[in-house]
């Protein structure tokens, strides 16, 4: 088999799957976008550039795992210099593994994987952390049903093209199929068979497959400013009362910990209130600090008496992500004296990073975990001293504690940016963790923008459908009567094509390489062979007399008429819409 | 894979699913949605497959010669396995791990496949959509000779390919010849089309061209229907006899009819012919007492060898055992090559003047039997009709072919006299390897770091590469075996030739 062959019944399937690629990463970019795409689609793109390449080489696939590993070999101590990032090498390894069998034989469901694994970061975003989707989401789902339909059926294609041209065995040469005749529906049932089982399958996984998914959540603490915006670090500022927030997160799980999350609960950013006195403010002030020691305590492992870091526990940016899952999340025991905590009996136990198990998700076969005590006497933040009713000390002009002014307050920030504006020295050391997903007030611009080009595609296919009656009309009108002067030879040429569009309309073809004669003897209309007879006369310049213009126009409408009463109203009806004509 | 392998590979991997989802997810919920969703989706192809199982049954029990029914549930395609599976697995990764990517693609696969199956299953489950079919087959040329191109052409009319599905079809016309494979889609349902591939080069032979296979596959790969036999068809590939020097050597020292040669014999023998002695004449010929007696120089003449039998049988030696058994290439060129000569030497006979008759055990159906044929020298017709026809066979041996009456006979064979036991009197040519040679196809063996064929060809798999090697070993071994078989010393005899090919043309070089 030539390389050219070879390349060109490729190619539909490469194309399939990197615009597949692309657009996950177009999504993802414009939806989501966050810090880690750089590294993602550089590894997504280097990757699968590789893998294709490998595939269109026809490399065997124990070289292609070789090479990957020779690559990790060599990036994973560049992954420790920090040289590249980690999540170009969670992208990297799988694209290429994906896109060299998106050419393989019998791999198809395996080299989706990846791509679906970037749109799913577009659509689980949308899904507010629960197991629902909201309608972008659907249409992102209905797009990824249709890619991956489509791309079965270019593999399908390709296949049937290799079956076709390479085996072990000497194969004929095979030239193209003739079609003499065909039924004038079929292009209108195929249409419809393709929707139909589209929407099938779409409709069942966009059924089944988000109930499947889990839901992972963390608690993420952000310690409130004072008033005035002063940060209350180590130089001591002023802390709020409370000093801290506890925040719940929730996603769905993905194979990349790219997911923003949904933040739960109400940042009760109004109700800081400053410390009223001193000596409070110094009870604050070692409260916190050691707070911060017990998040150091917890965060590097130190204390981690008994303690079996969890399987399943995602610990990237700062954030630990527990999962409903009622396997791996066995129920620790609390010993009874406080601030001491065991060990579970048996498995691995996830912890958050305050140590507290908060369950949101509404199954209700989930086991109600319990909250281990802090081992230290140090009041967590949620349990920190409230305000004194004793007057404080004159910190500020006022005399005693006032709440902030709750008929002006400061405007809220949204909580994207909350995360990173409340950063704390407790999170100081430790990475920035992922921001929240901002509440769905409006839609982004960009997908109102997606929304738009869609409609607008769509009207514009709609437009084209409903033109081709009227390109058809008019084009019909030209053979029959020119809108300007013709030539004799090109009016008879025009009588033949209007022939040929009315044998089109009841379904049979023309082959260009048949001369008017055989098709006249292979179709059962008497006019048409009077056409063909015109015809070659022009053709072959043999002269044509005074009424043959005249004659060859009449019998062209009677062969058009003719053969279109052969079929029904309906493949009469659908031949307006259909180009080319003939 | 046997049917009820095929089946379980229907049934097992929801199973599966269904134990890792409700085992180690969430059995209530899963029970809930999840579970019965899937059930259902396999319920409805399991009762699709169901339909088309009893359908056959109920047919295979009127006609016991009609397929197996379980052949009806071999519906899934090598990439329709391999997505259930994967399917099944993903579902269970998702189970497991709680991916949200494998549970979307896992139930995207087991959806589309059990989709897949179902649609096909009802529309393409039978043989219904060839029932109404009229399929013309026909190899052209109709009337070729050997070394000819061949061409395959299929006409078909009212063939119903349903929305979602593929035609393929697949067969060799020719034992070892090209296989032709096409595939249409559903553009071509109930339409009138033609298939046409080229077949390559013409072989000898009276070839019965075996039906095509027809199935229908859906458009994703992913299940396929039934496979249905149509159109058979039969070619008649005439032989080229080869170009011999040397005939006239096989009718011994006679020559032929038409001239009569002297005998060596010394000149002062021979007493029946007389004439005047001419200058120049041989003076030991001077019949010294005709001279006296004459009163002038009488010389006598020499002795006449009369012309030879005017009749000749060229007989085909086609007899050997379990040739039609030999996998190999070779079995197929020597008689080819066998025929050839052996047209040839009759050709070139009939042109000498000599009434020749073709004798070759012929097989129509019946068992071999003797046909003779009578060729002249512009009458070539029946004697390559009887080539075309000419084939292997283990049931009559040669002296049974023979003529015991005081006819020449030549014989055309493989192998030496001696190892057939014939009479000796009969003339012989020994067709060797050198006029027929040709290579048996060699196993090539790929690179290691790179695929044989282009990624995505079936012909890749493992057990596709080891049958192919098995299927060229075998061969080779039987070409070692036919080699062996026919493999003797040639006796020195004045009665036995050997067929020598030279510069385009075979020369029968004498033995003796």
């Amino acid at each position: 088999m030539k390389t050219r062959d070879r390349d060109r019944l490729a190619a539909p399937v490469v194309v399939l799957y990197w615009s597949l690629l692309a657009a996950g990463l177009v999504l993802y970019a414009v939806v989501v976008s966050t810090d880690e795409l750089k590294p993602l689609a550089l590894g997504a793109l280097l990757g699968s550039a590789g893998g294709t390449i490998a595939a269109l080489r026809n490399v065997r696939a124990w070289f292609v795992l070789v090479l990957l590993l020779a690559a990790a070999y060599v990036g994973v101590p560049l992954l420790r210099a920090n040289v590249a990032s980690d999540h170009f090498w969670l992208a990297f390894v799988p694209s290429v593994v994906c896109a060299y069998a998106s050419l393989a034989e019998r791999w198809s469901l395996a080299a989706l994987w990846f791509p679906v694994v970037i749109w799913m970061l577009t659509i689980l975003d949308r899904t507010q952390g629960a197991r629902s989707i909201d309608t972008l989401g659907i249409v992102l789902f209905g797009l990824l049903a249709i890619g991956f339909l489509a791309f079965l059926r270019a593999r399908e294609t390709r296949r049937a093209g290799l079956w076709r041209r390479v085996a072990a065995m000497p194969l004929a040469e095979p030239k193209p199929a003739r079609v003499e005749r065909e039924k004038p529906m079929r292009p209108l049932v195929r249409t419809a068979w393709s929707v139909a089982f589209t929407a099938s399958t779409f409709a069942f996984a966009a059924f089944v497959a988000p109930r499947m998914w889990r839901v992972e959540t963390t608690q993420h603490e952000v310690t409130h400013l004072a008033p005035g915006g002063v940060v209350a670090n180590d130089t001591l500022g002023v802390p709020c009362c409370p000093a801290g927030e506890l925040f719940e997160r929730s996603r769905v799980r993905e194979y990349l910990d790219l997911g923003r999350g949904r933040e739960n609960g109400v940042d009760r950013w109004n109700e800081c209130q400053e410390c009223p006195s001193t000596d409070e403010l110094l009870e604050r002030f070692y409260a916190l600090e050691r707070a911060e020691l017990r998040n150091e305590y917890w965060s590097e492992d130190i204390g981690s008496r008994g303690y079996t870091a969890p399987s399943d526990s995602i610990a990237v940016y700062g954030d630990s992500w527990t999962t409903h899952d009622p396997i791996a999340m066995p129920t620790p025991t609390v010993d009874p004296s406080p601030g001491e905590l065991t060990a579970p009996s048996s498995g691995p136990q996830p912890v958050t990073e305050t140590g507290a198990w908060r369950n949101t998700d509404p199954m209700p076969t989930q086991p109600q975990l319990q909250v281990p005590q802090d081992p230290q006497p140090v009041p967590s933040p949620q349990q920190l001293p409230q305000p004194q009713p004793s007057p404080p000390p004159p910190l500020q002009p006022s005399p005693s504690p006032s709440p902030l002014p709750s008929a002006s307050p400061p405007p809220q920030p949204p909580a994207a940016s909350a995360a990173s504006t409340h950063s704390t020295p407790m999170h100081a050391a430790r990475p920035a963790p992922m921001p929240a997903r901002p509440p769905v007030a409006s839609e982004p611009p960009i997908l109102r923008w997606l929304t738009w080009l869609l409609g607008s595609a769509l009207a514009l296919q709609l437009l084209v459908l409903a033109i081709r009656p009227i390109r058809r009309a008019v084009t019909l009108r030209h053979f029959r009567r020119p809108y300007w002067d013709e030539t004799v030879d090109q009016r008879v040429s025009n009588s033949w094509q209007l022939a040929l569009v009315g044998l089109r309309d009841a379904g049979i073809r023309h082959d260009a390489g048949e001369q008017p004669q055989e098709l006249a003897r292979r179709v059962d209309l008497p006019e048409l062979e009077r056409c063909a007879t015109i015809l070659e006369r022009a053709r072959y310049g043999v002269g044509l007399a005074d009424d043959d213009l005249a004659g060859m126009s009449e019998a062209a409408d009677a062969v058009y008429r003719g053969a279109r009463a052969r079929v029904g109203w309906l493949a009469r009806a659908v031949a307006w819409l259909r180009w080319p004509l003939a | 894979m046997s049917p009820r392998t095929d089946a379980a590979s229907l049934f097992v991997p929801p199973f599966i699913v269904a134990a890792f989802v409700l085992a180690a997810y969430d059995r209530d919920r899963v029970f809930a949605t999840v579970g019965p969703a899937l059930l259902a989706l396999w319920g409805m192809m399991i009762l699709a497959l169901a339909v088309r199982w009893v359908q056959a049954l109920w047919i295979a029990r009127r006609d016991p010669t009609r397929e197996s029914s379980w052949l009806r549930l071999q519906v899934l395609t090598g990439a329709g396995r391999s997505m259930m599976w994967a399917g099944a697995a993903a579902i269970a990764v998702a189970a497991i791990s709680g991916l949200a990517s494998a549970a979307v693609l896992g139930v995207l696969g087991l959806a589309s496949v059990a989709i897949a199956v179902t649609w096909t299953a009802l529309v393409a489950g039978s043989d219904a959509p060839f029932r109404a079919a009229v399929i013309e087959r026909a190899v052209l040329p109709e009337h070729a000779v050997e070394g000819d191109a061949l061409r395959e052409h299929v006409k078909v009319r009212g063939v119903r390919i349903p929305a979602g599905t593929r035609l393929f079809v697949t067969g060799r016309a020719l034992r070892h010849g090209a296989a032709s494979r096409y595939a249409l889609g559903a553009e071509a349902s109930r339409a009138e089309f033609e298939l046409e591939s080229e077949l390559g080069l013409a072989t000898r032979g009276d070839h019965h061209v075996p039906p095509l296979a027809w199935w229908l596959g859906d458009i994703f790969g992913l299940a396929r229907g039934p496979i249905v036999y149509r159109g058979e068809a039969s070619l008649t590939v005439l032989p080229v006899p080869c170009e011999i020097d040397g005939v006239k050597e096989l009718l011994g020292r006679g020559g032929d009819a038409q001239l009569a040669r002297p005998a060596q014999i010394m000149p002062t023998e021979g007493t029946f012919r007389i004439r005047d002695y001419l200058p120049g004449d041989d003076a030991r010929r001077i019949h010294w007492v005709r001279s006296l007696q004459a009163d002038r120089l009488i010389v006598r003449l020499p002795d006449e060898i009369p012309p030879a039998e005017p009749k000749v049988r060229v007989v085909l030696d086609s007899h050997l055992w379990g040739a039609e058994l030999l996998s190999c290439v070779g079995v197929d060129h020597l008689l080819d090559a066998l025929v050839r000569v052996w047209l040839g030497v009759g050709k070139e006979l009939a042109a000498a003047g000599t009434r020749v008759t073709m004798v070759a055990a012929i097989d129509d159906g019946n068992g071999p039997r003797v046909v003779e044929k009578a060729i002249g020298p512009r009458a070539l017709r029946d004697g390559l009709r009887l080539g075309a026809r000419a084939s292997w066979q283990a049931t009559l041996p040669l002296p049974a072919l023979l003529e015991a009456r005081k006819v020449r006979n030549v014989v055309v064979s493989c192998r030496a006299p001696q190892r057939v036991g014939v009479h000796p009197d009969v003339t012989w040519i020994v067709v060797p390897e050198w006029c027929w040679h040709v290579d048996e196809p060699r196993f090539e063996v790929a690179n290691a770091l790179v695929l044989p064929h282009p990624i995505g060809s079936a012909d890749n798999r493992y057990a596709r590469r080891r049958a192919e090697y098995n299927r060229i070993a075998m061969m080779r071994r039987d070409r070692q075996l036919l080699a062996e078989s026919i493999a003797a010393p040639v006796v020195r005899d004045p009665g036995v030739f050997v067929a020598r090919p030279v510069r385009g043309r075979i020369a029968l070089e004498g033995t003796s």
